[in-house]
């Protein structure tokens, strides 16, 4: 018995009679449409096909017997007429030499061998006249007349008729066991004409079989090929007891299972679809707020800078005119001026001075902060920058009655700085010290080399002092300190924000160095000459604002030096050395990074995104490094990946990819 | 070496502190406070060159600019833009008009003397050298 064994958990008694054929429901599957453990009919159909088979082998077998047994008579007859033929051509032979046929022992003796070895009865060599010239074996008896007579011929009678030869002759044989083969022929083609008969019935019979027990494959072929099309199915109805109808069953069960499946399926895309759908809708109407407040956020900002902006503005024109008029007052274009009215005047000059600096200043910073301050950068003697603010300084000293001296060290490289924000900052910073100052204090300015080969210019004082935590105040936006001691003394917040703007613009630091009660020294360390070092110090700069980003482009450097770039070196070098890092913004026009918060995040992407930009706009300089897109490309690449890699977890830039 | 200025300024007590000190440099000028004025002035007086405001009631003055470039006989007039604002856009801007240099007004009088000076060809003083060290104010000058 052949059981198919199906999965698991069909319900026990669910048996399935298989004299009719499966029935489903439809072809959706239910708990109970799980296959149960059938049984096989016992005539399975390949006992019958084996026993069609057997029957068709009985039936060649058959088949052969008779046709073997049908040749055989045949074939006996041609063989002793192929031996009568030879002894007639012995004998003619014989007979022409020696005339006479009768005596010839060799003759004799090939007619004997004849009727010996060829189950002939009798042979006879008989003359034209019909004597019997030789003979062997019995003579022919006259009711024997149906035995086959051979005849051969010893010669054309004609020919030897018409000449001296001797007289024709032929040789006779006589079968003695002629009757015996003759039944054994009819025999045998009884036995052809019964088996040709059983096979001629039991041919279509099989075959009418076969085809019953077979027919529903072709059905259940078309049904699989529906299957694997996804078309429309319909439960395949095979009746009967063998295999085709169990196997309709269970493809009908398959059939009905991988339907739902697939239902199942599909149920669960759309689903997912639709929640991808709903998501990216909300995704999207988030986006849409967000950008809307940014919009917003930004426009308010624009306004806000726009504000400052006018108000600066506004400022300057009637600063200009009451600076200018006093000066002009001051050099006599008005008439003679007393001693007296010549000092109330340059307090005039001064003041105006101070705020129309101020009010540059401020315009400075806001062009800082929208990226859009020009910047000359290239290199000075310490003693010109110096030089070129000294009557200044000297003219608000003397206000202050604050004596002021300058050193500068020898050994001093020159600076690769913007000479005229560098002498603003170095302004800003002296006339705070002389505002610090007591009266008949003295102030130094002094410029010197650092160990690192930089450049310091510091300025001194001997006023009160500031503790730690003023000095970590000090740059705070339009903070000022709150020490009793300089309540009286007009704040300065702005001045030294700016101050600290101006240096690193320059990619400079400021460094405050206080003892309480003794005096401050603010110091600007600025860059010597010395490409290498600006980009060191850039980056430093870059650290001291923002650290985490700072990395990113320490790293940028880092890689492009390690594996041998120097031609990306010569890149990040040639951007940030002489054109102020400025990189193109979307609208096409330049922005300047530095003195910037440096976005690594926006940086590498710019790079990404206008690459083409930034290449037109670095081969439209001087700046031919640029040699292999390629290589180009691979490293800035990879210098993106390290960045990332190198983010530090915490970092905004990072939670905001993130979120 | 004396040159014929025009002023073109909105605010005269700036125009006269202008006027003021660039005839003490010896110079002539002539001070007009609109851009009308300034194109009937610039075609009637022919000067050596136009300190131009940015900021005019009638027209701004890069507008003005580029008209007083349309007129064959000011092709020797040079043009100094003058003005409060330092955005490298306004910059380009004058420059594209046909300005020859851009002056932020945080230059001074002595700036605009200076600038005369450079526009014209007359020799630069050792103080203004000095000067010119510190403020830049060299490249303010637009190169051919």
């Amino acid at each position: 018995m052949i059981n198919m064994k199906q999965t698991s958990d069909a319900a026990p008694g669910s048996e399935q009679a298989p004299e009719q054929a499966p029935k489903l429901d439809g072809i959706i599957p239910s708990a109970s449409t799980e296959l149960s453990v059938r049984r096989l009919p016992k005539q399975g159909l390949r006992r019958k096909l084996w026993l069609v088979l057997a029957l068709t082998m009985l039936v060649q077998a058959g088949a052969t017997a008779g046709a073997l047994a049908l040749l055989q008579g045949p074939w006996r007859q041609s063989h002793r007429f192929d031996h009568a033929q030879a002894l007639a051509d012995l004998t003619a032979s014989e007979v022409s030499k020696h005339q006479i046929i009768q005596h010839n022992p060799i003759a004799q003796r090939a007619l004997d061998r004849l009727v010996n070895s060829e189950s002939v009865r009798s042979a006879q060599v008989v003359a034209h006249d019909g004597r019997v010239l030789l003979s062997s074996g019995d003579p022919t008896p006259a009711d024997e007349l149906q035995s086959e007579t051979f005849t051969a011929s010893l010669g054309d009678p004609d020919d030897i008729a018409e000449g001296d030869g001797p007289p024709p002759a032929s040789v006779v044989l006589t079968v003695e066991d002629f009757a015996t083969q003759r039944a054994m022929l009819d025999g045998a083609i009884a036995l052809g004409a019964g088996l040709l008969f059983s096979s001629l019935i039991a041919l279509p019979m099989a075959c009418v079989r076969i085809r019953r027990w077979t027919g529903g494959l072709r059905e259940l072929q078309t049904a699989i090929r529906r299957l694997a099309l996804d078309t429309p199915l319909q439960p395949v109805q095979i009746s009967g007891d063998h295999e085709v109808a169990y196997l309709s069953v269970a493809f009908n069960d398959m059939a009905a299972r991988l339907s739902a499946s697939r239902r199942e399926l599909v149920a669960t895309n759309q689903s997912l679809e639709r929640r991808v759908v709903e998501r990216t809708e909300e995704l999207h109407t988030t986006n849409k707020v967000l950008e809307r407040q940014n919009v917003k956020l930004e426009e308010l900002t624009n306004t806000a800078m726009r504000f400052t902006d006018d108000v600066a503005h506004e400022f300057r024109t009637p600063l200009s005119v009451i600076g200018e008029f006093a000066t002009i007052i001051i050099d006599g274009f008005g008439g003679e001026v007393t001693e007296q009215q010549n000092e109330y005047l340059r307090f005039i000059a001064n003041a105006s001075d101070d705020l129309a600096r101020l009010v540059d200043d401020f315009l400075d910073s806001s062009k800082l902060r929208s990226r859009s301050l020009r910047t000359e950068r290239s290199a000075h003697k310490a003693e010109e920058i110096l030089d070129s603010v000294w009557p200044m300084i000297q003219s608000r000293s003397s206000g202050a009655e604050v004596t002021v001296e300058r050193i500068i060290d020898p050994d001093t490289p020159l600076l690769y700085v913007d000479a005229e924000k560098t002498g603003r900052a170095l302004i800003n910073l002296a006339v705070n010290a002389f505002k610090f100052s007591g009266k008949g204090t003295t102030v130094t300015i002094r410029a010197s080399k650092t160990n690192e080969g930089d450049i310091r210019i510091s300025v001194t004082d001997q006023g009160p002092g500031l503790t730690p935590d003023e000095v970590g105040r000090l740059f705070e936006r339009f903070k000022q300190t709150c020490s009793g001691v300089r309540s009286n003394v007009k704040g300065f917040g702005i001045g030294l924000n700016i101050v600290r703007e101006l240096v690193e613009i320059n990619f400079g630091r400021v460094i405050v160095e206080s003892t309480p009660g003794e005096g401050s020294t603010f110091s600007m360390i600025l860059p010597s000459d010395d490409p290498e070092r600006i980009v060191e110090m850039f980056l430093a700069s870059a650290a001291g604002r923002s650290p985490d980003r700072a990395i990113g482009i320490m790293e940028l450097v880092r890689t492009g030096a390690q594996e041998g770039a120097e031609e990306f070196s010569a890149f990040l070098s040639g951007v940030l050395y002489p054109m102020d890092l400025q990189f193109p913004s979307a609208d096409g026009e330049s922005t300047l990074l530095v003195g910037q918060t440096l976005d690594v995040d926006a940086w590498s992407s710019r790079i990404h995104t206008d690459y083409n930009i930034l290449r037109n706009e670095l081969q439209d300089t001087r700046l031919g490094i640029i040699r292999s897109k390629d290589a180009e490309t691979r490293y800035i690449s990879q210098a993106k990946d390290r960045i990332l890699e190198r983010m530090p977890a915490n970092s905004p830039a990072l939670n905001a990819r993130a979120a | 070496m004396s040159a014929s200025i025009l002023i073109i300024e909105d605010n005269p007590a700036l125009a006269l502190t202008l006027r003021i000190r660039i005839v003490a440099a010896g110079h002539s000028v002539h001070c007009v406070h609109t851009a009308a004025a300034g194109i009937e002035a610039a075609l009637d007086r022919c000067p050596d060159v136009i300190i131009l405001d940015l900021l005019l009631p009638d027209m701004d003055g890069f507008e003005l600019c580029g008209k007083i470039r349309e007129h064959e006989s000011l092709n020797g007039t040079k043009v100094l833009f003058h003005t409060v604002h330092v955005q490298p856009a306004f910059r380009e801007r004058a420059k594209e008009v046909g300005g020859d240099m851009y002056l932020p007004k945080r230059h001074g009088t002595s700036g605009v003397l200076h600038a005369i000076n450079l526009l014209t060809g007359a020799p630069i003083s050792p103080e203004q050298e000095r000067r010119a060290e510190s403020t830049a104010i060299n490249n303010c000058r637009f190169s051919a």
